[in-house]
Formats: structure tokens, C-alpha cells, sequence
């Protein structure tokens, strides 16, 4: 019998694990009770006899996990919290994608080889730092370049434009929401960031991939990824976000997506 | 002790924590995150909390021991505890930084230093079952790895 600090068998590590992680720490409606025969005898969670353990769900991670092993999607990650980056980093390697992290705006567009002051970035003279992103992940509140500056400099940019920006904000505010969509955000994310809504990242950097070949076509087999995700991951979320800073219980989530401004199930009051 | 008695402690003392409120679910979020390839990363991430929350808490109260307060700036400093304290799931932690930041709003003394001294108390009280936790989980990962020799 595996001893509980054992490793799985290599080939089925991560899909495993990551079906692990998902069934054990499945959101339930039981009391704290239910916690006890979950909470892990060490921090990390237990790795018990694998002969017991049965998938029963969570097909579309398994998928999503064998499509990321194939193709390394590459996320650049702002936030000028060094606690947020550190999350984030792992979040979105625990999610098989390679990821670089930055605190400040400026610094992002370095990177993406773009200087503040300027609109194009130069292809003549690339810089050795640059480095090319599937997608573009940044906290809104920054000291200097904000969130939304940076947005817009990556959208008025014609060579970065179609890069897909995602704004992360502890802050629900909804007039920032919409103007973030607005100026063209694919996603607006509620921090804490957790590991189900980077499930909602992939289809954006898909469309980019695809988008050299075909131009057009995915708007709506992504939308209706997009609410499926949204769909499934709302009954979790009524129960996560029930105390959370005193909102009244009935309050989910709220996901925001530039395919449908209106949400699965938040009212918004503009 | 034994490793099992080790394991038993550690999951009473998460459990009580869960129970009492002192963490939410991002805790378990970043229980989930740790795994052989970063089985460091919640004592790297509490750490960091920490370290960060005592720089916050004594720039605070000297902000707050002016004779006339510098409201944004305080405001500032309550704004990001309460974001590094949501994101480690600190939920007293994070629950007592809002309530900090109304009397901010208000620009109320009176209330903002009562709600310092919350903040304080929350944290530290926390703070000593960090210690805790990541004592054992020390111990636990030093007797793993021997037995994996």
C-alpha cells in the first residue's frame, strides 16, 4: 500500500491529483463536520491508496488538462501585490500554463515590448526581454499605471490588440466592471481568484491561436463554453461567497464576460 | 511524537480554525494549490502575510498618531490588508479591515483607532496558530521525507 507521502504513479500524476483536489475539496452544503474527514493530515492533501479513488466527474478538466499539456499557453501576470502574484503564479501553473509576473504596468509593457509612449512596439529592434503572451492577466487597483491604463495601451496597440486582458479587483464595483469591458477586457475577475475560474481563461487563449487561421468563426462556440462554465461553477458559488464582507447570501459570484454583459444570475444596478 | 499524533494536531488546529471563522474557503483554495512540485507554498504565502500585515499594522498606527490624520493614506494601507488577508483566506482578519475602512470613509478617529486595535488582535490571534501550523507541518514533512529515504 502507497504510504501517504508517496507519489502516484508518474503518468497518472496530474490528472489524478488534480481529480483529487477537485473531489475533495468539492464545496458541500454539509456542515463543518464534513471538513474533519477532508481537511488533509498535513496541509498538503493526503495522497491515500489510489485503488479506492473514482473519478466521477470533472471530464471536461481531464480534457482541458490534456489540451494544455499539448500546447503551452504562456500568461503575463500584473499585480503589484507580491502575495497576489505568488497566488496567482501558482494558480495558473497548477493550471498548466507558463507564466511570467510582473508588478507594475509599465513593466508589463516592457515586456510586451511596448514603451509607454508609444503605440506600435518596434519589430526592427526587439528587445532580448520581450516575451510573446497568449494572454495578459492584471490587478485593476496599481499604484501609476492602473489596471485599465494598461488595458488600453495593450488594446491601442496594433500589434497587441488581440491579445486577450483579463482584470482581476477586490472591488465590485460595477461602473468599473463595465468600463473595463468595455474598453475591451475579455473577463473581469473577483479576487480571490480560485482555480475554477481559470477554467474560463483557455477558450481566449484558443481563439488567439486559431485566430491566424480562422478570423471569425469562434465568437459563439466560445460564448456558450463561457456560460456552460458559468452555469456550472454558480450553485458552488452561492455557498463560497455567503459571508463574504456581509453580502446578502442570494448574491453569487459575479462573472463577467465581454460575450454577455448580462450575467447568469447578478443583478446589477447601473 | 508520532507522526500520526503530528497529523492528528495539525488537522484539529485547521479544523477549530475553519470552525471559529479565522479562515474561509481561499484557505482551502491554497491547500489545494500546495502539492509536491510547491510543498512549500502556504508557509511561503502565510509568511509573506505576515511579514507584510506587521509593516501595515505599524505604519497604521503611526498614521493614525498624527494630530491630524492622513485619511488616504490610511485608507491606503487598510486596502491592501484587506487584500493580502483575503487572499490567504484570514477571514476575522480580512472581516475587521472592512470594517476599518467606514470609519475611514467617515473620517472618524475615534473609530478608526478602535477598528486599528481590532485589526491587531485579529491578526496577532491568528498569527499564533500560523506559528503553530507551520511548526507541525514542518515536523510532518521532515518525518515524510526520512520515511521516503
Amino acid at each position: 500500500m502507497p504510504g501517504l507521502g508517496g507519489p502516484p504513479p508518474p503518468s497518472l500524476s496530474p490528472l489524478l491529483l488534480h481529480a483529487l483536489h477537485l473531489l475533495a475539496f468539492r464545496p458541500s452544503s454539509a456542515l463543518d463536520h464534513g471538513r474533519t474527514n477532508l481537511v488533509a493530515s498535513c496541509l498538503t492533501l493526503a495522497r491515500k491508496d489510489m485503488s479506492g479513488v473514482v473519478v466521477i466527474e470533472r471530464e471536461r478538466e481531464e480534457e482541458n488538462m490534456a489540451v494544455d499539456r499539448e500546447a503551452q499557453f504562456h500568461v503575463l501576470a500584473v499585480d503589484d501585490s507580491l502575495i497576489d502574484r505568488k497566488l496567482i503564479e501558482r494558480l495558473l501553473k497548477t493550471s498548466s500554463y507558463q507564466v511570467t509576473t510582473v508588478d507594475s504596468g509599465s513593466k508589463a509593457l516592457e515586456l510586451l515590448g511596448l514603451r509607454e509612449d508609444q503605440d506600435i512596439s518596434s519589430p526592427s529592434s526587439p528587445d532580448k526581454n520581450e516575451i510573446a503572451v497568449n494572454l495578459v492577466i492584471t490587478d485593476y487597483c496599481m499604484p501609476g499605471m492602473t489596471g485599465y491604463d494598461l488595458l488600453k495601451k495593450i488594446k491601442g496597440s496594433s500589434s497587441l490588440k488581440d491579445v486577450p486582458v483579463v482584470i482581476m479587483s477586490s472591488e465590485n464595483v460595477p461602473s468599473r466592471i463595465n468600463r473595463c469591458l468595455e474598453g475591451g477586457a475579455e473577463e473581469f475577475f473577483l479576487k480571490p481568484i480560485q482555480l475554477s475560474d481559470l477554467i474560463r481563461l483557455r477558450p481566449y487563449m484558443l481563439k488567439g491561436k486559431l485566430k491566424e487561421q480562422q478570423p471569425s468563426q469562434h465568437q459563439e462556440t466560445n460564448s456558450s463554453t463561457i456560460s456552460s462554465c458559468s452555469s456550472n461553477n454558480n450553485s458552488k458559488s452561492n455557498k463560497r461567497k455567503a459571508m463574504d464582507e456581509g453580502l446578502s447570501p442570494e448574491k453569487t459570484r459575479p462573472r463577467f464576460s465581454s460575450s454577455s454583459l448580462a450575467l447568469v444570475s447578478y443583478e446589477e444596478t447601473t | 511524537m508520532s507522526l500520526m499524533a503530528l497529523r492528528e494536531q495539525l488537522n484539529g488546529l485547521v479544523n477549530s480554525m475553519f470552525l471559529e471563522g479565522l479562515l474561509d474557503d481561499q484557505f482551502e483554495q491554497l491547500q489545494m494549490l500546495q502539492d509536491e512540485s510547491s510543498p512549500g507554498f502556504i508557509a511561503e504565502l502565510i509568511t509573506l502575510f505576515c511579514g507584510d500585515s506587521e509593516r501595515i499594522l505599524a505604519e497604521l498606527t503611526k498614521l493614525l498618531d498624527q494630530a491630524v490624520v492622513d485619511y488616504q493614506k490610511v485608507d491606503a494601507f487598510v486596502h491592501q490588508l484587506k487584500g493580502s488577508s483575503s487572499s490567504v483566506g484570514a477571514q476575522h482578519v480580512k472581516l475587521a479591515c472592512v470594517q476599518f475602512r467606514q470609519f475611514c470613509e467617515e473620517h472618524n478617529k475615534e473609530g478608526c483607532l478602535c477598528a486599528l486595535n481590532v485589526v491587531k488582535h485579529e491578526y496577532y490571534l491568528l498569527r499564533g496558530k500560523f506559528d503553530t501550523m507551520l511548526q507541525l507541518e514542518q515536523r510532518i514533512q521532515a518525518y515524510e521525507s526520512k520515511q521516503q529515504i
